[in-house]
């Protein structure tokens, strides 16, 4: 007998903080494709607004925002207690170690230099759902 | 203190490591058959590995190997390559179970920073599941699988407890019955959702006062909406 779901399988909301509007674009298109549903918005101050509202899964996040550095808003994800075990992937320019480590060390699981490969992008927001999931949560 | 098996044909390479992370008990490795007897004895929390040139585990091979032993499945592994390192090696890597993908050469720094996050990843997971969660009135204690509403003791059966447990970590999410039937029932297969349905309602029998607040959303899923 044919392994069928029981009911259709769930879908993730991703919330987007970027404001290049080319790549806010690429990025709907690649999510949307792979699946999730997708929240953009440019600002870090309307981002904020919208984690707590519509309670996404995962957040990408820009690291030159408009109206702010992101770091911060990374921090204050992880010192909030409904939003703290978000999954952050910082997606940015910003190539040096300094960034990438600064960025990890402020809560982010995950940090990809643009332009980033559509696949590996994806690929990397499915491992970041599963190490969600792995090991100790998993259990129950 | 974490143990990390470095695994790599590069001597150098493997001091590197075991430098940038010398906050952690690096062990390493460069016969890889032998790592892998090592990862499967010895308990280790993560193995960094470059994908061998040669060998009986060449390539891919190693990766696969560690990830298909139940001895060693559960070992978190982080690719670390110069061997490969285009676009469609990483997500190879990560499709076959690596968690997460670095190329060489990396900063000691950066390849830390990754460590460190990957770790904190996992203690949060784990702090997440024992931690004690309080929503309005209602308080669920997974240490002692204690549910109190305003103070008063709920009597739950195991299943039941799993279920509010799973719906109260993550509060105002609608849950699909399949999700619950994975992660709480563990079952992935074709079962009646009735499992589900019945439950839930057991549950918002004996949640009385807060009934309204277990919510069944029709063909989506159920929601604990609570603040």
């Amino acid at each position: 007998m044919p392994i069928v779901p029981s009911v259709e399988v769930p879908v993730k909301t991703i919330l987007v903080l970027e404001d290049e509007p080319d790549f806010q674009k690429l990025l709907r298109i690649i999510l949307e494709d792979a699946g999730y549903k997708v929240i953009i918005s440019a600002s870090a101050g309307e981002g904020w607004e919208l984690l707590t509202r519509e309670r996404p899964d995962m957040l990408l996040l820009d690291l030159n925002l408009a109206d702010g550095n992101s770091l911060p808003l990374c921090r204050k994800i992880r010192g909030e207690q409904l939003l703290k075990y978000l999954p952050i992937i910082i997606l940015t320019v910003c190539s040096r170690p300094d960034d990438i480590v600064l960025g990890l060390q402020s809560g982010a699981d995950d940090y990809m230099v643009k332009p980033c490969d559509p696949e590996e992008t994806v690929t990397r927001i499915e491992t970041l759902f599963r190490r969600m999931e792995s090991a100790p949560e998993a259990e129950g | 203190m974490k143990r990390i098996f470095s695994i790599d044909d590069d001597i150098e390479s493997l001091k590197g490591t075991a430098k940038a992370l010398s906050q952690y008990e690096v062990r390493i490795f460069t016969a890889p058959v032998e790592a892998v007897k090592a990862v499967e004895t010895d308990k280790a929390d993560l193995v960094i590995a470059e994908l061998p040139a040669d060998g009986p585990l060449e390539g891919w091979a190693l990766l696969r190997k560690l990830k298909k032993s139940p001895a060693t499945s559960a070992v978190p592994v982080i690719i670390l390559s110069a061997r490969y390192s285009k676009a469609p090696d990483i997500v190879r890597g990560l499709k076959e179970g690596a968690e997460d993908y670095v190329i060489k050469p990396v900063p000691g720094a950066v390849l830390a920073a990754r460590v460190e996050a990957l770790f904190r990843r996992f203690e949060m997971n784990q702090v997440q599941k024992h931690v004690l969660i309080r929503l309005g009135p209602l308080n669920v204690d997974p240490q002692s699988r204690t549910v109190f509403i305003n103070e008063k003791p709920v009597e739950l059966t195991r299943m039941e407890f799993d279920l509010l447990h799973y719906l109260a970590r993550r509060p105002n999410k609608t849950i699909p019955a399949s999700e619950l039937m994975t992660k709480v029932w563990k079952i992935s297969v074709d079962v009646e959702t009735r499992t589900v349905s019945s439950h839930i309602y057991s549950l918002r029998m004996k949640l009385q006062p807060i009934a309204d607040r277990l919510e069944t959303l029709p063909a989506q899923g159920y929601r604990l909406t609570l603040p």
